[in-house]
């Protein structure tokens, strides 16, 4: 492994000239921005369209004002497909009657109720997958017999839809939440140890060494240095381990119905389809994709409040 | 540890590094690759030794074996009287790669963590943080993440964080090997500086022979391959380039690494 | 063989779910409901309340009545599937129950009745002897009834109504199954107790469970199946509703007149574990009626608009009929 050490390897980015001055600390907020506009340290021409000098006046538009546009311009489409096609209202429904079924299953709770089901079993389902995440790989990044068993494991579970083994969770569950949780921790599990182990194993040599120079060793050197060191692979892990349990729990409620009283977003939308309700099917929709945004931006933020702060996203210089 | 430590500290003129006929190899795809065929030489404590050779000659190899890194395939590593310790704070080193600091803490936090791992509370740690990174010129940087500085920087944090934890010795593998020339210069003077002032025993790694006569006390030249001690030169109180003695033992410096063929250009050139 | 099972309930409810994207996608592509095309798509379901539709698909009855049009059958299990089918237009009848029904045509589906099917009486039955009456059921003992809105819904609610005082009381025990999986978890001992429709409650008490509800006592005697149809595809097929009547009638009569006949024509088309005698037994089982007139439609309409599950309730039973029922005896 450190056979290559002796040559001395140009860095890969060019560095700022030293000054024998203290240096200005930009201060945290601007720290991404630091880095991405570092010369040279950025990859070239990867925003060149974003900031496109010149171009067509819509490209010179701001990115909120063409998205609000856009956004605009496919609502009224929308709308004008469901008033003038003469398609049914039991089978298609325009943005007024979902918007106002959106308001009123939230105003009434059966919305709210349904979400917090849903979430409720989703949180659980990825505390599991999470801490079994952890249980997998750090074994596998310490031994050779553990780094066998989750290849083999992911390389056989992974591909599966996660939703396929909802059958298997119902016979060992039940109809019970649990089947769920199962199904959905199952879901979380793989993409989150893919991504994980992929960050244990590219944490870089000297990382490790400067470590274990410390006298640090097993689990402390994995929690002090190997996990933070990781962090940028785990949190990628996370979005997609989230995606994954996201659409897997929804689609695990819409096949699986209702256990007691409380039937979570993809039951939600099954019953109202059941009572003919295709507005509120519609309005559950849409709970499920701005929950999806909205968890995207919460992704995005801690992104930046740390990887992106500690200049490690995406393989950026450290 | 116990009474053999105790008794080796106690000989202040004892060598606190022993490598002892020492032979290190990799082994690949099932073959062993021989990097340091046998290399010999000590330590004493307080003294700044150089282990000077071409590139790919096993210099790094001899201190990440010292570091405890790397198991010898032969020979003996004492390290202050225990014999092929493991890696421990006692030996802090000093890469030569910029990413050797965690990018998840800010400068201080990167010089606080060790001196946390050997015992210190947080407010001493911090202190005594600050206040090495005041030596190396950093009292302004503390709240900074390691993307934000400058090579020259990093690696001076780097040298921030080996000192304050006082190590019985300071292992440095090419620390300023990917810098500017102009950055290094400045780096090897204030290093010169600190080291007179702390006494700290010394192994350094450096391909460039300019560097080892100013920061050396001894120069240990490794050649061939695999690697063997081609001669141990004193350089001692040549920590200017235009002190007397200065040009004579670039010269015979530069003598034994030429029968290697070696193009020295560029370790002549700073 | 449960998880055979459970898979299968799996593929029906994903098919169920096809289907609606299915009739979503056809409708987008601008498939209007109705029409008044050569081919007539029948949905029809398997087991005994959808006898008379084996007996006359075995005969090929249909085909005779209407030679210049063709007839597709096809397999579609829920009346909230074939609603939506039927209003996409890719399915021209259609069999629910009176439930989902009530339900589309309290939601505004312009849909009504064709031709009741039978009358049924509902069971709900359980196995564990711990299960006496309603009384016994306590948090966690899940009760298999369909769906929430089910006709067994509604029934489970009444007695819990008549028993507990409450028709909600037993709201949290029910748990989403289809019939075929209701029976298997009932008898594995993964639920407490089900609420299903015959065959399949027959098949529970041969097996060792015992009734606990009858729907007969609930709400007298009352239809389960019935054939729908949107009112613009009655308006402009007026012959096809005609004839899918009488041929209903037709079968109604033989399957009463000549039950082992009949018997024998559904162990051919099902090819299942049910023999011609047990098919008998059940299709001249008490209660059991094959019959093309609905029954007791106002008095469940008006408990499921007490109970909310709908908003407003047909004050006469010919509200939600087409004309070739409408000089029936129907209640």
């Amino acid at each position: 492994m450190p056979s290559s050490t002796d040559t001395p390897d140009a860095p890969d980015a060019p560095d700022v000239p030293d000054t024998p001055d203290t240096p200005d600390t930009p201060d945290a907020s601007d720290a991404s921005d630091t880095s991405a506009g570092a010369p040279a340290a950025a990859p070239p021409g990867a925003r060149a369209a974003d900031t496109g000098r010149g171009g067509t006046p819509w490209s010179r538009l701001p990115t909120w004002a063409r998205r609000t546009v856009v956004f605009a311009a496919l609502i009224a489409i929308w709308q004008a497909y469901a008033s003038l096609s003469g398609v049914s209202r039991f089978v298609f429904v325009g943005p007024a009657d979902v918007a106002e079924a959106f308001a009123r299953g939230w105003a009434n709770g059966d919305i709210a109720a349904a979400t917090a089901t849903t979430m409720r079993l989703l949180l659980t389902g990825m505390g599991i997958g999470i801490a079994l995440t952890v249980v997998l790989t750090v074994p596998a990044t310490t031994t050779r017999i553990g780094d066998d068993i989750l290849t083999l494991l992911t390389s056989m579970i992974n591909p599966l839809p996660s939703v396929a083994v909802l059958p298997l969770a119902i016979l060992w569950f039940g109809l019970t939440d649990s089947a769920l949780v199962f199904v959905t921790a199952n879901a979380v599990l793989w993409p989150m140890t893919v991504n994980v182990s992929m960050g244990f194993r590219t944490v870089p040599a000297t990382i490790t060494m400067v470590g274990r120079n410390l006298g640090l060793r097993g689990w402390r050197l994995t929690r002090d240095v190997l996990m933070p060191a990781a962090l940028p692979h785990a949190i990628a892990g996370l979005k997609t381990g989230w995606a994954f349990g996201w659409r897997t729990i929804i689609a695990a409620e819409l096949v699986f119905g209702v256990a007691g009283a409380h039937g979570g977003l993809g039951f939600f939308i099954n019953n109202s389809r059941y009572f003919a309700r295709i507005p509120d099917v519609f309005a559950g929709l849409v709970t499920i994709a701005v929950i999806g945004i909205a968890f995207d931006l919460v992704f995005g933020w801690v992104e930046r409040r740390t990887v992106g702060r500690w200049g490690m996203k995406e393989g950026a210089a450290i | 540890m116990g009474d053999d430590a105790t008794a080796a500290r106690a000989r202040d003129d004892a060598a606190l590094l022993v490598v002892d006929r020492v032979a290190i190899g990799y082994r690949r795809q099932g073959r062993y690759l021989p990097a340091v065929g046998e290399a010999s030489f000590e330590v004493r404590r307080g003294e700044k030794v150089m282990l000077l050779g071409p590139s790919g000659c096993g210099k790094s190899t001899i201190l990440k074996a010292v570091a405890g890194f790397l198991r010898p395939s032969a020979g003996r590593i004492v390290v202050d009287g225990r014999e092929a310790p493991e890696p421990g704070p006692d030996r802090a080193v000093v890469f030569q790669e910029f990413d050797q600091l965690f990018p998840w803490r800010t400068v201080l936090g990167n010089v606080a963590y060790p001196l946390r791992v050997t015992g210190a509370d947080r407010d001493t740690a911090r202190r005594r943080a600050a206040e090495y990174l005041e030596l190396m010129g950093l009292q302004g940087a503390l709240d900074s993440y390691p993307h934000q500085l400058s090579g020259g920087m990093k690696q001076r944090v780097a040298i921030a964080r080996a000192l304050a934890i006082d190590p019985l010795m300071l292992l440095m593998d090419e620390p300023f090997g990917a810098l500017d020339a102009q950055t290094r210069g400045r780096l090897q003077r204030e290093l010169a500086d600190i080291a007179a002032r702390t006494k700290v025993t010394l192994l350094f790694v450096t391909h460039s022979i300019d560097e080892a006569v100013l920061l050396g006390d001894r120069v240990v030249v490794l050649a061939g391959r695999p690697s063997h001690v081609e001669r141990i030169v004193d350089v001692s109180g040549l920590d200017r380039p235009d002190a007397p003695g200065f040009a004579d033992a670039r010269r015979t410096l530069r003598a034994l690494l030429a029968e290697e063929g070696e193009d020295l250009d560029r370790a002549f050139i700073d | 063989m449960t998880s055979t099972l459970y898979t299968r309930r799996q593929a029906l409810r994903l098919g169920a779910l096809g289907a609606g994207a299915a009739a979503l996608s056809a409708a987008c592509g601008g498939g209007a409901a109705g029409g008044s095309g050569k081919e007539i798509g029948i949905a029809i379901g398997y087991g005994i309340s959808y006898a008379p539709f084996t007996i006359i698909q075995a005969k090929r009855w249909l085909e005779g009545e209407l030679p210049d049009r063709t007839i597709s059958w096809k397999i579609i299990s829920g009346g909230g599937t074939v609603r939506d089918a039927l209003l996409s237009g890719k399915l021209h009848l259609g069999c629910s129950g009176l439930g989902p029904l009530l339900i589309g045509w309290d939601a505004g589906v312009p849909w009504k009745i064709v031709s009741s099917l039978n009358d049924m009486p509902l069971w709900l039955v359980a196995k564990d002897p711990r299960f006496k009456s309603l009384r016994d059921f306590r948090q966690g003992d899940q009760i298999a009834a369909v769906q929430p809105g089910s006709i067994q819904s509604v029934m489970l609610q009444k007695a819990a109504q008549q028993q507990l005082g409450d028709p909600h009381a037993l709201d949290k025990n029910i748990a989403t199954m289809a019939h075929p999986e209701a029976l298997e978890a009932l008898l594995g001992g993964q639920i407490a107790a089900a609420y299903t429709s015959p065959p399949f409650q027959f098949q529970a008490v041969e097996q060792g469970a015992r009734k606990l509800v009858d729907s007969y006592d609930l709400f007298g005697k009352h239809g389960f199946n019935v054939v729908a149809a949107t009112e613009q595809y009655a308006e402009q097929n007026p012959d096809v509703l005609t004839a899918v009547h009488k041929v209903i009638a037709r079968a109604n009569d033989f399957i009463t007149r000549q039950p082992a006949e009949a018997a024998k024509i559904l162990v051919d088309a099902e090819k299942g574990k049910i023999t011609a005698e047990q098919y008998e037994k059940y299709l001249t089982y008490e209660g059991i009626e094959f019959t093309t007139t609905p029954h007791g439609l106002v008095k469940l309409a008006a408990f499921m608009k007490e109970i909310g599950v709908i908003k407003k309730a047909p004050s006469d039973w010919r509200d939600v009929v087409f004309d070739t029922v409408r000089n029936e005896n129907g209640s």
